[in-house]
């Protein structure tokens, strides 16, 4: 991952591609070791859901860029948290490219764990030079 | 358990007032990104929550982003503004509008739906 993706543990999510294609990737977050997200009462910090979203469509990018441009999150629009993560199962992130104008992409993410889907929704980012 | 958690992260940044103060040292900062602190977008997301759950003086889960835009970087040294508008409250689920706000720039622009915890 550290390949495709500028962020380093804690922030570090995603894991693993399991497969991809032309503007679809489905990544893997072992979501067991990921215990910085955990609250002291045991819940989820609910937004890395979005942070996995970001960080999958920027492998996707990363990839297809040649790893020359930085993916930064500019927006999120009707993103939806439907369940919490079990904290013993690993996560599937699976994105696909809904628009695209020059530098700005469009990115549709779902959660899934087991087959159930945790969250859902938009993301918008900007593809700028890499520094 | 790791020593340290996304948690701590947080109510550091947090204060009693509801504004927001950005150290320049910051457990995220080591992933995001070496050598190019920048506090993460699912941060402002959570600090976002928090401000909004300090303000109802109740526990809430977070349901939905019906909107959100991240017009600049939050970086280390900044001091943020918030202003919360509650918008309507339905069966429990609270909409509000949160706005982060450095000097007179608006740097987070949120509209959310949280569930209101009885429990």
């Amino acid at each position: 991952m550290d390949k495709y993706i500028p962020q380093r543990p804690p922030i570090q999510v995603v894991d693993k591609i399991i497969s991809q294609e032309e503007g679809k990737i489905i990544c893997e977050v072992d979501w067991p070791s990921k215990t910085f997200f955990i609250r002291k009462d045991n819940s989820c910090i609910l937004p890395v859901m979005v942070e996995m979203v970001a960080q999958t469509s920027a492998v996707m990018l990363g990839m297809r860029e040649k790893n020359n441009k930085l993916g930064m999150l500019t927006a999120v629009k009707n993103f939806e948290f439907y369940s919490s993560p079990r904290p013993d199962e690993k996560i599937l992130v699976e994105v696909n490219i809904d628009g695209e104008l020059g530098f700005h992409k469009i990115v549709q993410g779902k959660i899934f764990q087991n087959k159930k889907l945790l969250a859902k929704g938009y993301i918008f980012l900007y593809l700028s030079e890499k520094k | 358990m790791n020593k340290y958690s996304m948690e701590q992260d947080i109510f550091s940044l947090l204060k009693d007032d509801n504004t927001i103060e950005v150290p320049e040292k910051l457990f995220a900062f080591e992933g995001h990104f070496p050598n190019n602190p920048i506090v993460p977008g699912i941060y402002t997301l959570e600090l976002a929550v928090e401000c909004l759950a300090k303000k109802l003086q109740k526990k809430i889960t977070l349901k939905k982003i019906n909107r959100c835009k991240f017009n600049q970087p939050v970086l280390p040294g900044m001091k943020l503004k918030t202003k919360i508008t509650l918008v309507t409250c339905d069966d429990n689920l609270q909409k509000a509008k949160i706005q982060f706000f450095c000097k007179e720039n608006n740097v987070l622009d949120a509209n959310i739906i949280v569930e209101i915890n009885n429990n």
